[in-house]
């Protein structure tokens, strides 16, 4: 039995339709399937920050910036810590400011929670220049396996993930003095990257309060 | 939906949140440990008008299991905390999120030294991507208190300062300066408290013994722990400077039946032994064990 040619016509675009449809699928699924390795591309991603601008990973690693990821949640004594007691977030920044360095805040807490949106009148009291990206639905705190906040990335030029974990080696929630031995491995790892070296320890644990997704 | 104003959880001249005033209503009177005002300096510098939240959502005690010090001898110290209904605080391996307790003390006299922490089993809290090592509701952390040939008669103390990290939704730090206050002398009895130290000595691991019929062998890079006729059986490592994490402490931490296979790191195993608390239940009893892996 012979068909006709609109028959096969409308065939053809029928299996051109699927296959495109499947193809846009499959993209859809690596790009929620992308997880956070060190060594491998970072997960892309694109939030809206607190005054409602959208911006991609890309917007700065097209740029040739290296980008330092801080999961943040300001109602978290050990964020409190970092800004407040002592100012560890704020003086890494500073100290890479001409190396082509960008620092985002991201914040994955949900909607409900009592923690959610302090952002605003916190960075305005801690005098937070970086952008804040609101995750309220933790979508891509779950694509980085974000745990604590804080919790750091460092995703170099080549948007390549080189280091995933805590800011430092002081795993308290109370300040700490010069005179205590602690390492800022998010300093540590930029210079190694600027440096063009391999990041020595590229994962370490991070500490801080749970992240607070949605139920 | 929060309705009471947002405030940071410490800022100088802090005023006390109002979730810290309705939940100090929730409490119930207790009858602490006074802190008897020796001057004793905190161990963080900490303006004195911040308010840790966290003070109010545990109260912690200092028991002793004897009714005195004998020279040449040791007792045990209990440290409780107690904590409000809902809100957790943290093993001496937190997991992934959170922080544990940390202690520091002083006693009347030199010859008076209070020995390494024997943490009581916690409970597992996995939520969201995350796994935690909790206590809820109430823990006695048990510590050695040896006794020097030397120490004199009458009345001797015992300070702790304690600091902890205690989460519902949100988590606040706290800290509290206990004393305990008793005596040396040539003899002693067991304290009133002897059923508190009874109870959560069941919960501090005991060292591994033949008789307790736990074996354990690698697979590759799992490792695979059998207790025959266990209805259930639970892993709990220690921290991860001290000991390999698993990779899938949800999945891998917790099984029914007698056989528990744990994963780990291929590269991590083989040169630091993996060690932390294995929980056996047969029939309606829990035995608590100190484990360290065998060489591979």
């Amino acid at each position: 039995m012979s068909i006709s040619r609109r028959m096969f016509a409308m065939m053809t675009a029928g299996v051109v339709a699927t296959g495109a449809l499947l193809a846009s699928s499959v993209q859809a699924n690596q790009h929620k399937a992308m997880k956070a390795e060190i060594g491998q591309p970072a997960p892309i991603f694109e939030l809206a920050d607190t005054n409602g601008k959208t911006h991609k990973l890309s917007d700065f690693t097209e740029k040739g910036k290296i980008v330092v990821l801080e999961w943040w949640n300001p109602g978290c004594p050990f964020v409190v810590k970092h800004h407040e007691r002592m100012t560890t977030m704020a003086d890494t920044a500073k100290q890479f400011k001409g190396d082509n360095v960008v620092w985002i805040k991201i914040n994955s807490t949900n909607s409900s929670h009592k923690d959610y949106g302090l952002d605003k009148k916190m960075m305005k009291k801690w005098k937070v220049d970086s952008p804040v990206l609101l995750d309220t639905d933790g979508t891509v705190g779950k694509m980085y396996g974000a745990k604590t906040t804080p919790h750091m990335y460092i995703v170099d030029a080549k948007g390549i993930l080189r280091y995933n974990g805590a800011i430092d080696s002081h795993r308290g929630w109370d300040s700490y003095s010069e005179s205590d031995d602690v390492t800022n491995y998010v300093e540590k790892a930029l210079k190694e990257i600027i440096a063009g070296e391999t990041v020595t320890m590229s994962e370490t644990k991070p500490y801080g309060c749970s992240v607070k997704y949605a139920k | 939906m929060a309705t009471e104003p947002m405030k940071p959880l410490s800022t100088p001249r802090a005023h006390v949140p109002a979730l810290g005033l309705v939940l100090f209503g929730l409490l119930a009177p207790q009858t602490l440990a006074q802190s008897k005002g020796k001057g004793l300096p905190s161990f963080q510098p900490v303006p004195a008008a911040e308010a840790l939240d966290g003070n109010r959502l545990v109260q912690a005690s200092l028991l002793l299991d004897h009714d005195a010090l004998v020279p040449g001898s040791t007792a045990l110290l209990g440290l409780r905390l107690e904590i409000e209904p809902e809100w957790h605080v943290y093993w001496r391996n937190n997991g992934d999120t959170g922080a544990p307790m940390s202690f520091r003390f002083e006693t009347s006299h030199p010859g008076i030294e209070i020995g390494a922490p024997r943490y009581p089993a916690p409970s597992r809290y996995p939520h969201d991507i995350s796994l935690d090592y909790i206590y809820e509701t109430e823990v006695v952390v048990l510590f050695p208190v040896t006794v020097g040939d030397s120490v004199p008669r009458g009345t001797a103390t015992i300070d702790a300062q304690v600091s902890w990290l205690v989460c519902k939704d949100s988590c606040l730090p706290g800290r509290a300066s206990v004393e305990l206050e008793t005596v040396v002398a040539p003899r002693n009895a067991p304290s009133s408290s002897r059923t508190t130290f009874e109870a959560w000595q069941k919960r501090i691991p005991a060292q591994l013994t033949p008789s307790n019929d736990v074996r354990m062998r690698w697979n590759d890079s799992t490792l695979v722990i059998e207790a025959p006729g266990a209805s259930a059986m639970t892993f709990f490592p220690y921290e991860s400077d001290i000991s390999p994490q698993p990779l899938e402490p949800v999945a891998d931490g917790t099984a029914k039946g007698a056989v528990l296979k744990v994963r780990f790191d291929t590269s991590e195993v083989g040169e630091v032994p993996v060690s932390g608390v294995l929980e056996v239940r047969r029939g309606d009893r829990a035995a608590f064990f100190e484990i360290l892996s065998p060489g591979r």
